[in-house]
């Protein structure tokens, strides 16, 4: 596996603003496997975002510790041990398919770190179908397309640990379902790390290994449940009992714990 | 049946095009056309104000004169709008970078704005004495705000999510200065230089009033105000507006260029 051990430990953030202050996340505690993916699901609020970004050493943490492999955050970024992919595509408008897939890799590769060789870029374009739009500037492309690209981008880093934020939000329904199935190909392909945030609860149980259920004020984690639907995962899925068992366990987790 | 209807609105289209071409053109020759028409209908004098026939033909009788006239200032506004450009854009990169930096430029660069630069034009050539150096500081000084203003919010303009992207691989400041930043502010700089190409020009003739030079299209203007040479002020004008044309077209087709890629952040 090319993934990483992420460890999550006694975190909290307070956000203060104008006397204000916002417990956006209390002592979390977490630990995620070498290649597994997990989803951070919630409602808006709960802190999902921040935890992620604090996993990626872009916001500090108030208390507690992160350790990816042993290293904290900082480290692991200098590193470059981590992919990221936002919630909109955030592509370089003036710049082709193949040269935004190349964008970060490229500034990696300035500090010392090879990203995925050309022939498995090639194939994890191949495998999304964007073959034919390498040489394509973002402006021509759909909204689904655009969000393809950005995983591409974030796969071809080479990270053990990818950090996505709702990176589906955006996307209409029938093009976020197509997309599920990419990103899951993607990921076997590569053996990454993932952490996932997202608020659709179907959308958790089909990607995840596991899923972590966090609450709002203060943002916390309020249940782990483990996802036993075998792997890999396709379309057909979405139709068994135990994908809508799972679904309405976590529909009932979330209740609970909504202030 | 459908087919000659779709090609026949196609044709109409394609005649509406051809005419929005050559709209600015007979925008250009009515005005003219115009203008000749009173002054001959209306019978003007011309040492008082002659029409455009008669200001061409006086100009076809000397284009030497109007090309190294015009050489002359072309070559000062060109350099004023460049040092403008320069010195704009690394302070436009620092004040991008420090909003208390911003903060304090910014008051500096509204007096330059809000003073009238044919004021404090004689102050300068008393300063910096006659001569180029004059001429180009003043350009620079007429160009410099659009530039400043332009750059600061050119570099600023990047996506958000793209500079967290460029944080999550640890990338250098400066890297996401030149693969991010600058390339963002194109639109913003090209907007700039399409309103500094005039700009520079007036900077460009201002000085040549001012710094005692004995060449240029201002230094013509003004021996024709105090010889009473009428053609040769008109004539000095049309070249002008010749030239600021001409340099607006350039931009324009800069512009059409480099911001190809661009097309999604102005849609």
């Amino acid at each position: 596996m090319n993934g990483a051990t992420v460890a999550i430990d006694g975190v909290t953030k307070t956000f203060r603003t104008r006397g204000r202050s916002t417990h956006a996340l209390t002592s979390v505690d977490l630990t995620i496997g070498n290649g597994e993916f997990v989803a951070l699901l919630g409602p808006s609020g709960c802190g999902k975002s921040t935890l992620l970004r604090i996993i990626g050493g872009l916001i500090e943490p108030d208390q507690g510790a992160i350790s990816i492999n042993g290293a904290g955050p900082h480290s692991a970024r200098r590193a470059k041990q981590f992919g990221l992919v936002p919630q909109a595509p955030a592509l370089v408008p003036w710049r082709t398919v193949d040269d935004n897939i190349s964008f970060l890799a490229n500034l990696n590769a300035k500090a010392g770190r090879t990203a995925l060789s050309a022939d498995r870029v090639n194939e994890l374009v191949d495998a999304v179908g964007l073959r034919d739009f390498r040489q394509a500037y973002p402006h021509e492309l759909s909204g689904g397309m655009q969000q393809r690209v950005a995983l591409v981008r974030g796969f071809a880093l080479g990270a053990p640990v990818l950090l996505m934020d709702e990176p589906f939000a955006a996307l209409d329904e029938i093009t976020r379902a197509d997309a599920r199935y990419l990103l899951l190909d993607l990921w076997t392909r590569t053996g990454a790390t993932v952490i996932f945030v997202t608020h659709s609860i179907p959308e958790a149980v089909i990607l995840s290994d596991r899923v972590v259920v966090m609450a709002a004020r203060p943002g916390r984690v309020a249940a782990t449940r483990s996802i036993s639907l075998p792997r890999p995962r396709t379309a057909d899925l979405e139709d068994a009992p135990e994908f809508h068992e799972h679904v309405r366990e976590l529909r009932a987790d979330l209740r609970e714990h909504h202030a | 049946m459908s087919a000659p209807t779709l090609s026949s609105t196609m044709g109409t289209e394609r005649t509406r095009f051809s005419l929005l071409a050559l709209a600015p053109v007979v925008g250009v020759v009515g005005f003219l056309g115009l203008w000749q028409a009173f002054v001959t209908v209306a019978d003007v004098k011309r040492f008082v104000l002659p029409g455009p026939w008669s200001i061409a033909k006086h100009m076809a009788d000397d284009p030497g004169f109007y090309v190294s006239n015009a050489r002359a200032t072309l070559w000062e506004a060109f350099l004023g709008f460049m040092l403008s450009f320069v010195v704009a854009m690394i302070l436009a990169a620092i004040m991008a970078r420090s909003r208390f930096v911003e903060r304090a430029g910014l008051p500096i660069s509204v007096l330059i704005q809000v003073t009238p630069i044919i004021a404090y034009a004689p102050a300068i050539v008393i300063w910096l004495g006659p001569g180029l150096r004059s001429i180009l500081t003043i350009t620079s000084l007429v160009c410099f705000v659009p530039f400043l203003v332009n750059g600061i919010a050119g570099l600023r303009s990047v996506d958000p999510l793209l500079l967290e992207l460029a944080r999550s691989v640890d990338t250098s400041e400066l890297e996401v200065l030149r693969r991010l930043r600058i390339p963002s502010s194109f639109p913003y700089l090209l907007s700039a230089a399409k309103i500094n190409v005039g700009l520079s020009l007036i900077g460009a003739v201002l000085g040549e009033f001012f710094a005692l030079t004995a060449n240029g299209l201002g230094y013509a203007v003004k021996v024709a105000q105090s010889r009473n040479l009428v053609d040769q002020l008109w004539g000095s004008i049309f070249t002008l507006a010749l030239l600021g044309s001409a340099a607006t077209l350039f931009i324009s087709g800069l512009e059409r260029v480099a911001l190809r890629g661009h097309a999604s952040q102005r849609s």
